[in-house]
């Protein structure tokens, strides 16, 4: 089996670094110009540059995406932007637009090219076709199944990128200019509104409406969970599996990449993946989702159990409350996330290291006094912990029936 | 081309316009069947090409033949001195690869003049058999930019159909980059398409006891707005249309003066006989002397400007 790169998004700089500590292989972030995911904090080129140096040293790979679809004077800055990527370090760009990844080549011929899932390729020949104008990678629109993967990786024409974890598009990613109309934000310039998730009335031809009483239409997916297809996809011949949410937070991240390193790394050992060990993880990540996640299209075309037509319950069953910025001794330093008491039953995670359930017995300010409660985020305080933990471990409340959360 | 933004700045470009010299070159107008039955409708127009769908790959219009029919329904039109283009723009599922290649054969044998396509397997397809010059580019709103267009002119393709969300000067813009441009001047444009059977999957989720009609249309209304998009589902999945037709007739001519040689109104839910008047109209226009088109008063254009420009700034 060859390696698989593991992928993980990320909207800056702390969230790269996360994701890169809790086992990604590599990120694929956004600078400040000619990206989707408008509202995700992006990347200034100075912290580009930072994260490149960062991910060299640590033997990992930065993606940059510069997949908008360009009008005509979107295109004003492009040269100069992307030579100053190549001169940043990045590994490749990921663009959906013919015009960026000519103007990439012209600058330079090596400039490694991603063609972006914003194009739909479903099949083989528009791999070769990509292959033939010069790119080096493609990642596959999110309606492939497994069957389809298999056939085109063993064609081997290019190296394939597939998503593995995450928001779905209800369209063909690039092709929905629902928002554009609805709301005047361009889908494929970073404004994407997700129309697609509201509340609409579905009449028949007559006009009689059909949703009356019922819940109304949507067209909104459940985010795509693939634990249970990474075997499959590694023994595919797949290049990549990608995660999805440039806007998800670092626990998130910390949270969902850990899990699919886990696995990756336990198939990879073992040559096949334990079931029990999917169904561990699956709850480990259901710690930091609020959105029900299904298989997306690796079974087929998804059925209604595939889609959400009511509110999606938020139903994160723990909390981030610290991040482990180091440990002396018995106690560990934590940067405050979320309020939590001293006696509530926490559990930790970090890079490395399995996870541990235990009581905050005790809490102390800077100056050395002790706290009931910490409800300050980003205040530092020390935790009682007498038990080996990693810098960069997260810390988690874990609801107990009967007690406030 | 038809977003709110945009047409305000249609209106005030067109005021804003010297007087337009219509182009040396007489521009072609497409016709984009609603119907594969009545064809002979738009054999009487002045349409100079049709457009139909092959059953199994095309997408936005309810026109489709089967591939063997193909080769007598070009000899048909063009016996009328007229183009026929296949409509081939639904995205090619791997499995649907090997009957692809199949069909792009019999395009080719049957002598058709073009095809629309929108899945970049088709650009390969096309560059294997040595037939780019039939390819008619057309994925929807990839296509936005003149530098977009230019990249995709240089493989050697026939044309390149612009993004529907592109601005009069935008459009513009793309003819000084690229010279074998077509847009969509009438007629629906497409908002949105799914894989997913998302009619029949929601109306098993909520047990309606009307169950999908093949073939039937739906409309779809956000629960905080008036307008009603024309939704339906086919073999391809899913797909959600303007809430109103596209009406350029107040442009024509600065389109053609700007460089634009390919003019292709959509017939899908209106009709061949609608796509027929609004297809001669449009030739009206075109051939009458720059500054008079705003002012024509042909019959037909009455139910047109029901639709038109200032009627979507109202909304």
């Amino acid at each position: 089996m060859e390696k698989i790169e593991l992928l993980a998004p990320a909207g800056n700089l702390e969230k790269a670094i996360t994701a890169l500590e809790y086992g990604a292989d590599a990120v694929y972030i956004g600078g400040q110009s000619f990206s989707l995911r408008s509202r995700a904090s992006n990347f200034t080129l100075e912290e580009i540059r930072t994260l490149c140096a960062y991910a060299k040293e640590h033997g990992k790979k930065v993606h940059v995406t510069v997949n908008i679809v360009p009008h005509p004077d979107d295109l004003q800055g492009l040269t100069e932007y992307l030579k100053e990527l190549d001169a940043a370090g990045v590994n490749a760009i990921i663009a959906s637009s013919a015009a960026i990844i000519d103007a990439a080549k012209k600058i330079n011929p090596s400039f490694e090219i991603h063609v972006s899932t914003q194009r739909s390729n479903l099949n083989a020949a528009g791999v070769r076709f990509w292959k033939r104008i010069g790119a080096d990678r493609v990642v596959l629109g999110r309606e492939s199944n497994l069957e389809d993967i298999r056939e085109i990786c063993q064609e081997q024409i290019l190296p394939v990128e597939v998503f593995i974890h995450g928001g779905m598009c209800i369209s063909y990613s690039g092709r929905c200019v629902l928002s554009n109309h609805m709301t005047l934000r361009d889908a494929n310039r970073g404004g994407c509104a997700q129309s697609c998730r509201w509340k609409y009335n579905l009449f028949d031809e007559e006009g009689h409406e059909l949703s009356a009483g019922a819940a109304p239409f949507s067209m909104s997916s459940k985010d795509l969970m693939g634990l249970d297809f990474v075997e499959d996809l590694m023994k595919s011949g797949a290049a990549s599996l990608k995660i999805e949410g440039r806007m998800k937070s670092a626990y998130y991240l910390a949270t969902v990449v850990s899990s699919y390193r886990k696995l990756i790394d336990a198939i990879a050992s073992q040559g096949s993946a334990d079931p029990d060990f999917i169904k561990e993880l699956k709850i480990e990540i259901a710690k930091a989702e609020n959105r029900p996640a299904g298989p997306g299209f690796y079974q087929g075309i998804p059925r209604e159990n595939v889609q959400l037509y009511r509110k999606h319950d938020e139903n994160v069953t723990q909390e981030y409350i610290g991040l482990v910025l180091d440990q002396q001794g018995d106690w560990l330093h934590v940067q405050v996330k979320n309020r939590f008491f001293a006696g509530d039953l926490a559990e930790i995670f970090g890079p490395g290291m399995e996870n541990e359930k235990h009581v905050i017995e005790k809490i102390l300010d800077e100056d050395g006094n002790a706290l009931e409660v910490c409800r300050n985020p980003m205040e530092c305080v020390k935790i009682y912990w007498p038990r080996p933990a990693v810098k960069g471990a997260m810390l988690r409340k874990v609801p107990v029936a009967g007690k406030e959360a | 081309m038809m977003n709110r933004e945009s047409i305000q700045k249609t209106a005030d470009e067109i005021k804003a316009e010297p007087v337009f010299q219509p182009a040396a070159a007489k521009t072609e107008l497409i016709a984009a069947l609603d119907s594969a039955d009545d064809l002979d409708t738009l054999l009487q127009s002045q349409a100079d090409a049709l457009v139909i769908g092959i059953q199994g790959f095309s997408s936005q219009t309810r026109a489709q033949i089967q591939p063997e029919q193909i080769k007598e329904t070009a000899d048909h039109v063009h016996a009328h001195g007229k183009k026929l283009y296949v409509n081939v723009q639904a995205l090619l599922r791997q499995s649907m690869l090997s009957e692809a290649q199949a069909l792009l054969q019999t395009i080719i044998e049957s002598k058709a003049d073009g095809f629309y396509a929108a899945d970049d397997g088709w650009l390969e397809l096309a560059a294997e058999a040595d037939c780019l010059s039939l390819l008619i580019w057309k994925p929807e709103t990839l296509n936005a930019s003149g530098a977009e267009a230019a990249f995709f002119g240089s493989l050697g393709v026939q044309a390149i159909s612009l993004s529907h969300e592109l601005s009069l000067r935008e459009v513009g813009q793309c003819a000084e980059d690229c010279s074998i441009l077509e847009v969509q001047i009438g007629g629906y444009t497409n908002w949105m398409e799914s894989q997913r059977p998302l009619l029949s999957n929601y109306l098993s989720f909520i047990e309606s006891p009307h169950p999908l009609q093949p073939g039937s249309i739906y409309w779809l209304q956000e629960q905080t707005r008036q307008e009603r998009m024309p939704v339906y589902q086919d073999e391809q999945g899913t797909h959600v249309m303007s809430s109103e037709p596209l009406v350029s007739d107040g442009v024509l001519n600065v389109l053609q003066s700007g460089g634009i040689s390919r003019m292709r109104i959509d017939g899908f839910l209106k009709g061949n006989t609608w796509l027929a008047k609004q297809i001669d109209h449009a030739r009206h226009i075109l051939e009458k002397q720059a500054g008079q088109a705003e002012e024509s008063q042909l019959e037909s254009s009455k139910v047109w400007q029901e639709e038109s420009i200032l009627r979507k700034q109202k909304g």
